[in-house]
Order: structure tokens, then sequence, then C-alpha cells
């Protein structure tokens, strides 16, 4: 089943075109690769699927609804994007707690279940703003998936993690797919994708299929 | 509401109150001096008295800023967790206001309780802080509107400017709109109650009208510089 549908989706900020006729399919319950360079247009693709950018033209089918028309934003998606922008004066679950209470869906349980998946204290109390930045981006994964989307959007998610944490975020989305979670994730690393059923590459707002073969080189 | 940013605010709002009262002791009526407004002048600009209603009002914009900036910082993560747009956008004015209004209360019923062992009338300083409420949340609104529609924020430094300006206008007669907020002024006019609720009423409106105006807005083609 069709997870995502993008036909035709270009953006364009003042002259400059980031993104050019982006036409692309996902199926639920695979991971998606893309890899690109700084400024390649992954962060706007991202953007513009979660329904936080308008695309110049083009339509977004999330799910089976049209994003900007029948909905704002998909309805089942977790997501970090850039890098993430805690409290930080608060400790990781009272961050979470802070976001959890807005769909007021899960538990606190749950909340602390999310962030003992990614390897973090769900007791501590150390503050965010004193974490590493492997660790704000650990959290950032647990509030992606604590509420348990089905589309889960990560842009570069191996960011600032060191070798053990990127063995960890890879066998947490490998779990995640096991469960039926369609993952999209960024990198600027081809070997960040070996994971992924398919592999993109974008440059220069284009979006080309890349061979996995070569994506595992 | 972040419940330790209010405790924060708080303290910063406690501060500045201890800061106001050692500006103004000698005073009669603290509550007056601070939010009053300032006082007639037989036609003359009294810079000193205007110099410190426009400064109690940047105290509350600087809150208001960094309440909104707090928020920014969580927006990503926020935003889509939201069934849409519009449910974000009342859910951050009314949260900014409620917590603007809180941190309000909390500094001027303190400045009350203080002054009631003078034996200062409680009706007084009650409308006082009421008809001074009812002015600020005009400009909060205006603050939270103008932060998500327009991409530079030189709102709080134009809207004490323009308190200013409206303090200057009505230097020489008590036009209402000019005295808002002003229980001072207010109360040189008959009827003090229903000028002051009047005008509070109006801007009330104004707040709602500013409210509805970005609700019908708002899109993600207007929210894209937040996350740009």
């Amino acid at each position: 089943m069709n997870i995502i549908e993008l036909k035709n989706v270009s953006k364009s900020f003042k002259n400059e075109q980031v993104l050019k006729d982006i036409n692309l399919t996902m199926e639920s319950g695979k991971i998606y690769g893309i890899i690109g360079k700084n400024g390649a247009g992954k962060t706007v693709l991202f953007k513009i699927i979660s329904g936080l950018v308008r695309p110049t033209s083009g339509s977004i089918v999330v799910e089976g609804k049209r994003i900007g028309i029948d909905v704002d934003f998909p309805e089942s998606l977790g997501m970090i994007i850039e890098t993430p922008g805690f409290l930080g004066e608060y400790n990781a679950f009272d961050n979470l707690h802070y976001l959890a209470k807005i769909k007021n869906i899960i538990s606190d349980d749950e909340i602390r279940k999310a962030i003992e998946i990614v390897g973090l204290d769900a007791k501590s109390k150390k503050k965010v703003g004193k974490f590493s930045l492997g660790m704000r981006q650990r959290l950032g994964i647990a509030q992606a998936i604590m509420e348990n989307p089905d589309l889960i959007i990560l842009d570069e998610p191996m960011n600032g993690l060191d070798k053990n944490g990127i063995k960890d975020v890879k066998r947490i989305l490998l779990e995640l797919k096991n469960q039926g979670k369609t993952i999209i994730m960024a990198s600027h690393y081809a070997e960040d994708t070996e994971i992924c059923d398919m592999v993109y590459e974008m440059d220069g707002g284009e979006l080309i299929i890349r061979d996995l073969e070569q994506s595992a080189m | 509401m972040k419940k330790k940013t209010i405790i924060f605010e708080v303290i910063i709002i406690f501060l500045f109150s201890v800061f106001m009262i050692i500006w103004n002791v000698g005073c009669k009526n603290i509550v007056c001096n601070i939010y009053g407004g300032v006082e007639y002048n037989y036609g003359d600009i009294n810079v000193l008295a205007m110099g410190k209603w426009l400064f109690v009002f940047a105290m509350y914009f600087l809150i208001t800023g960094y309440e909104m900036l707090n928020n920014q910082r969580m927006f990503l993560f926020e935003i889509y967790r939201y069934k849409n747009y519009k449910t974000w956008w009342r859910n951050y004015f009314f949260n900014t206001q409620f917590s603007i209004f809180l941190i309000y209360i909390f500094s001027a019923l303190e400045l009350v309780i203080i002054e009631q062992r003078d034996g200062i009338s409680l009706m007084n300083d009650l409308l006082i802080i009421v008809f001074f409420y009812m002015h600020l949340q005009m400009y909060i609104s205006i603050l939270i509107c103008s932060g998500v529609l327009f991409k530079n924020s030189i709102c709080p430094g134009v809207l004490v400017v323009f308190e200013g300006l409206l303090y200057v206008f009505s230097v020489s007669d008590n036009n209402l709109i000019g005295i808002s907020g002003m229980y001072i002024r207010l109360k040189d006019i008959d009827n003090t109650v229903y000028s002051g609720i009047g005008i509070g009423i109006i801007e009330a409106v104004i707040s709602i009208v500013l409210f509805l105006a970005v609700k019908s807005l708002i899109s993600n083609e207007k929210c894209e510089r937040l996350v740009l």
C-alpha cells in the first residue's frame, strides 16, 4: 500500500528553485533513504511532506489525504527535522511530557519507554541544556517515535552520534520497520542508508533512484 | 504552559516590583504610581512619569517576547502534533495570553497586598489593575499576532513608541483613546468605571478581532517563515 505520493512537486524561494518536479511513491513498512549534500533540498522535501511548507506546484498525498487540502499535517506522523531544539531547562522526560500533552494519547510510562528505547535514562534529572548533541539527537528520535506513528521522518538522525549510537539507531529503525512503520531518513553519507529498502539521491533539487549496491559502497 | 518558565518569569517580575517599590519610595500609592498612568500636568508633558509608564509596558513586552521565543524553540516538534494550524494558533494565542495574565496578576496583586497595610482603598487599587490589564492585553495580542505574521519583530519597540504618542496626544485633554489604561486620568472623567470599562471592552474587541483575523489567515504559507 502506498503511504506517500508526490506528484510533480516543485518549490521555489524567490528566484531559486530548490525542488524540481519531484515524483515519488513510498510504500508502507519500508525504510527509505535520501542522501545528498547540504542545500540539495532534502530538508525542504521533508517539510513539504509533513505540511510545514507549501509546494509552489504539485500535490502531496499521505495515507490517502491531500496535504494542505484535506489535512494540514499527516495524521500519524513523527519527525525530527534539523537540530533538535528542546527546552534546555527541562529534563528529557519533562520535554517529552510537554509535547505528549498536545495529543494526549500516550501515558507517562509510554514516554519513559520511548526514552529508554533510544538509550537515555528516563529517570535522569539532567537538564537537556547539558546534553551532548548525540543525546539530543537520541531524545529527538524518542519524541518522533513515542506516539507510535505510522510515518516517521528523520532528517539526519545519525548526526552527532558515535559508532555505537549509529548502531543503536539503525537497530531501532529496523525494529520499527518490522512493526510496519514507514521511515524516511536523510543523510549526507551513503553508509548510513545500508538499512534502507530504497535509496534516493538529491542533487540540485532533483531526485534520482540510487542503486542499493552503489549506496552500500 | 511551561511551569518552570512561569516560575522564572515570576521571579523576574518580583525583582521588577522590588525595583519599582524602591523607585516609588515615599509616594502614597505605589500601585497607582506604577499602573495608574500619567497624571494631568496642565497641558505639559511629564517626561519622567511618561518614562515610568512606558517602562512598565516594556517590561511586560519583554516577558511576552521571552515566552514567544521559548515557543519558537519547540515549534518544529509541536506544530505537527496539532490537528491543524488553526488549533495550534488557538492554543498558542490563549496560552501566551494566559501566561502573561498570570504574571501580571502575581506582580500587581503583590503590590496591592503590600499597600493594604497603609489603608489605601482596595477598590481603587483593583480598578487600577483591571484598567491597566485591559490596555495591556490588547498590546499582548498585537505582539502575538505580529510574531506569527511578520518576519521582523520590531513590534515591541513600535508599541512602546505608540503608547508614548498616545500619551502625548492626550496631554492637553482627556480623550478616551489617549488615556486608556490610565486610571488617574480616567477618574477625572465622570463615571470613571463606565469610561474605563467602555474603553476596556473596545480593547478586548480589538484583541478578539486580531485573533480571528489571524485564525482566518493562518496556513502553512503564513507559518513557513517559522520553519525555514
